[in-house]
């Protein structure tokens, strides 16, 4: 019997940074407990956790605040490696619009720093105030704000990175644009603890927009918005997200939510075209429940105990709507009108064979599915993220080059 | 002398792209010697010009074969020498591969061949109220196969990003001639690598892009130009600083120091600014119509309270086109001045603007250089410009010394050796500023998965590894 991974631990890191054995059930992922939670609170700690992995036969988890953990168990016996220790706001600099900050920081406690200097990170993926910083750089997670302003991969100026094994690299840096070398960030962001360990990040930052409002079509079932959805692309408006949802705000029907931000007088003609008699919207919200609206869109259909992410080209959003209600029972759904990603929160009871089918019609129309979240007995006949072709091989390729030794994630992006 | 290539492997060549599409005759090969970067002439083995991604997997698999290392080219704008071909290298140009594929304005993507030039494809994306948005200088000729090279920029960049943020998928050759598909507008970018953001600037080092996907943005409904004259340096600077921390995020933010106003105003682009001034900033604003006015007046009053003698306003395009022309023509300005003109390219914080542009006048000074500057205030991008006559190799060496101790003085304020122009083989010198041993061995690990053959533009970018000590 080889030794318990936190018993290995234990005699190699402060107490402070392994939590206690009870605790460790919350961590489970993909169904399957780690067999520790090491939390470092340095980068030589990091090292040590990695380093300790190789040698005595245990792989290494990174997660932040587990708002999206992966639905696929890792491969063998693990641990995670929380960043919860490696956290703080380590250089604002508002005149700069960029900010570098460590992996464990809470999106809340950046965006409260960022608010005071009247600045944002427009980022919206699901349960966005909740997640960490490096669980926001590890997954490139993209909310409904990605096409107005960019996505993790956009704004992501540079990183440090533990590899698998143990180098540590400071990649990017704090400047606006910067071709120094390949871009090694891009590659990192999205990466989902499989290459490298996030230490901390540097980001460009927005001025947060004066004014911002909710502009809501209530209608039947989504279908009957998909209409005014293709009209808002034509309005002459560059609303900051639209996406349809259903159910709606209030809980009940559908809804196709456009979000508008900007100086008052543009606020007020962009809100006038979209209400106007071409497009009919119905209401227009403002303050806290323009807000609350906009979390619902966010975070609604990621509350699901299966969760998954269609895509395909924005207009080919009826057909993706059609193949999403023929093949799963829909609870709630979330369609970015703009970039074409449907979340789909599903009632349980689903059967891999339905998801294949739905992938295969996916993939018919040129998008992909993801399994977000769901139970490993589905997984186990449902691979989450399906096969890349000769990009899934060159993507092997780099994970032996960043982590020779199989450290990270083994299972991450295989099931 | 006959051509550097075994006639069977030439004849080859000629089969798979047509008779004229092989140059290989020295007379027609000096085209190919330099990019925009004129310092270096390195003349190629051959230059192939394939039509489509067929062709050019099949001549790359033919190349690899021969164990011959390849060079991808796009208009040769570059201006880190990244298209020149090293040591005997065959140049695969994109001159015939001109076709827009496709251009989807529901949508809101285009795909093109690799060889088609920036400007033609907002042209062609314009009749459905669409365009793309990067905007190097050189956008009436550069391709959009060298803007994914070297991930381009442009003045637009503040607000917009650059390249990257606008390629959504790539048809690429790899140095064996494998086809790979990476990515697509339709496929889910999460949950899986970034091997379209990881190729992208990678300098034709990981294959050769053929086709290129892009995503296009609606034309904004309208847009605002001022154009405030100040001066002194220090208070166009101190005016981009107020306007950004004030909320407002223009389009472009550009300065132009006083020696390229003069160089501007004595040519024959002169724009209509004052020779006296010490500096001109460029705002621009665009987006819903009703907004710009306010945004334009804010902008105006923060540039007067920092100490503009005057701010012009554009509202047409006409009176647009005015105020941007001499930013527009900035480095073309300078050809009666000197012989040869280096434009460099560093980004620095925006805060430390006024520091290094001091700190470059000094280093100018100290090797008796004239040093011009125009730059993306807005995102810290700096483009010293150094006049000189390469015929002079005592001034060339001076150039090198003032080129060089630029570039650490922009890293030791926190910034970075290249905004948008490349690393090429200009800039490989410089890597060990900004990089240490392991990000260098990570880049080299990378380019090794690509190009296991190491044939794909080999020399550029990365430094060549220390030796190592022996034990």
């Amino acid at each position: 019997m080889s030794t318990p991974a936190g018993t290995v631990l234990a005699g190699l890191l402060p107490a402070e940074a392994l939590r206690a054995p009870g605790d460790v059930e919350e961590w489970t992922v993909g169904g399957a407990p780690p067999e520790a939670v090491a939390e470092p609170s340095s980068v030589e700690e990091i090292k040590v956790v990695l380093a300790a992995a190789a040698a005595s036969g245990f792989s290494v988890v990174p997660l932040g605040a587990r708002t999206d953990p992966g639905p696929e168990p890792p491969r063998g016996r693990f641990v995670v490696l929380s960043t919860r220790r490696l956290a703080g706001v380590e250089d604002y600099q508002p005149a700069d619009l960029t900010v570098t900050a460590r992996a464990g920081t809470m999106l809340a406690t950046l965006g409260g720093a960022l608010a005071e200097r009247g600045q944002w990170l427009p980022v919206d993926p699901p349960f966005t105030p909740g997640k960490t910083l490096g669980g926001l750089v590890a997954t490139g997670a993209a909310g409904s704000l990605g096409m107005a302003f960019g996505t993790p991969r956009d704004h992501v100026l540079g990183l440090s990175v533990v590899t698998g094994d143990g180098r540590v690299l400071h990649l990017g840096g704090r400047v606006m644009k910067n071709v120094a070398g390949f871009d090694l960030v891009k590659l990192m962001v999205g990466s989902r603890g499989t290459l490298g360990v996030v230490v901390s990040a540097s980001l460009r930052l927005f001025p947060r927009p004066m004014e911002e409002r909710a502009v809501v079509l209530e209608g039947e079932g989504p279908g009957a918005l998909l209409d005014a959805a293709r009209r808002v692309a034509t309005a002459g408006v560059v609303p900051a997200s639209a996406v349809l949802m259903s159910p709606g705000p209030g809980g009940g029907g559908s809804a196709l939510v456009v979000r508008v931000q900007g100086a008052g007088a543009a606020v007020e003609a962009d809100v006038g075209k979209l209400l106007g008699p071409s497009l009919g919207l119905a209401a227009s919200l403002r303050g806290t429940e323009a807000q609350r609206t906009f979390e619902a869109v966010r975070d609604h259909a990621a509350r699901h105990t299966l969760v998954l992410r269609g895509f395909a080209l924005p207009g080919l959003l009826a057909e993706v709507l059609s193949a999403v209600q023929d093949a799963v029972p829909v609870a709630a759904l979330a369609a970015d009108v703009m970039s074409g990603r449907v979340r789909v929160g599903v009632e349980s009871g689903v059967e891999a064979a339905s998801l294949t089918r739905l992938r295969a019609r996916l993939e018919a129309l040129g998008g992909s599915l993801v399994v977000e979240r769901g139970a490993p007995e589905l997984l186990a006949g449902f691979p989450a993220y399906g096969s890349a072709g000769k990009a899934a091989e060159l993507g092997r390729a780099l994970r032996v080059r960043f982590d020779p030794l199989g450290v990270l994630s083994p299972g991450r992006f295989e099931t | 002398m006959n051509s550097l290539l075994s006639g069977s492997l030439e004849q080859k060549l000629r089969g798979i792209v047509g008779g004229d599409h092989v140059i290989t005759d020295p007379s027609r090969l000096l085209v190919y010697e330099s990019d925009a970067l004129t310092g270096y002439r390195w003349p190629p083995r051959a230059v192939v010009l394939p039509a489509s991604t067929a062709e050019m997997a099949a001549v790359v698999r033919l190349l690899h074969g021969a164990g011959i290392p390849m060079t991808p080219r796009g208009a040769g704008t570059g201006l880190s020498g990244g298209a020149l071909a090293p040591t005997d290298a065959v140049i695969l140009g994109t001159a015939r591969m001109t076709r827009i594929l496709s251009l989807d304005p529901v949508n809101r993507v285009a795909r093109v061949q690799a060889g088609v030039v920036n400007n033609r494809l907002s042209d062609a994306a314009r009749p459905h109220g669409l365009y793309y948005a990067p905007d190097p200088s050189s956008q009436p000729v550069c391709t959009l196969g060298g803007n994914i090279a070297e991930n381009a920029g442009g003045p637009h960049c503040l607000k917009y990003g650059v390249t990257s943020r606008y390629v959504t998928g790539l048809t690429v050759v790899l140095s064996d001639g494998e086809v790979v598909e990476l990515g697509g507008a339709g496929r889910d970018p999460e949950g899986r690598f970034d091997l379209v953001g990881l190729f992208v600037g990678s300098e034709g080092c990981f294959g050769m892009a053929t086709e290129i996907e892009v995503r296009l943005l609606p034309l904004p409904e309208g847009v605002r130009t001022l154009l405030a004259i100040f001066a002194t340096i220090e208070e166009a600077a101190s005016a981009v600083t107020a306007i950004i921390s004030d909320g407002l995020l223009p389009a472009a933010l550009e300065i132009l120091d006083s020696a390229t106003i003069k160089a501007v105003e004595a040519s024959v682009f002169a724009a209509g600014y004052p020779k006296d001034a010490g500096a001109v900033l460029v705002v621009e604003f665009d987006g819903t119509d009703a907004g710009l006015d306010a945004d334009a007046d804010r902008a105006a009053t923060l540039c007067q309270a920092a100490g503009a003698r005057e701010v012009r306003r554009a509202t047409t395009a006409a009176e647009r086109a005015a105020l941007w022309k001499g930013r527009k023509v900035a480095f073309g300005a300078f050809g009666r001045l000197a012989p040869d003109l280096i434009v460099q390219d560093a980004t620095v914080p925006r805060t430390k603007l006024t520091e290094v542009l001091h700190r470059i006048g000094a280093i100018g000074e100290k090797h008796g250089l004239k040093v011009a500057n125009v730059f993306h205030a807005g995102d810290g991008n700096l483009h010293p410009k150094l006049t000189f006559d390469r015929r002079n190799k005592e001034e060339l060496a001076r150039v090198d010394a003032a080129s060089k101790e630029i570039m650490a003085a922009c890293v030791a304020a926190g910034g970075t050796i290249t905004g948008e122009h490349g690393v090429g083989i200009d800039k490989r010198k410089y890597m060990t500023l900004v990089y240490g041993p392991a990000e260098l061995d990570a880049m080299r690990d990378a380019k090794r998965v690509f190009d296991p053959a190491g044939l794909m533009n080999p020399g550029k970018v990365i430094p060549d590894p220390e030796p190592r000590e022996e034990p």
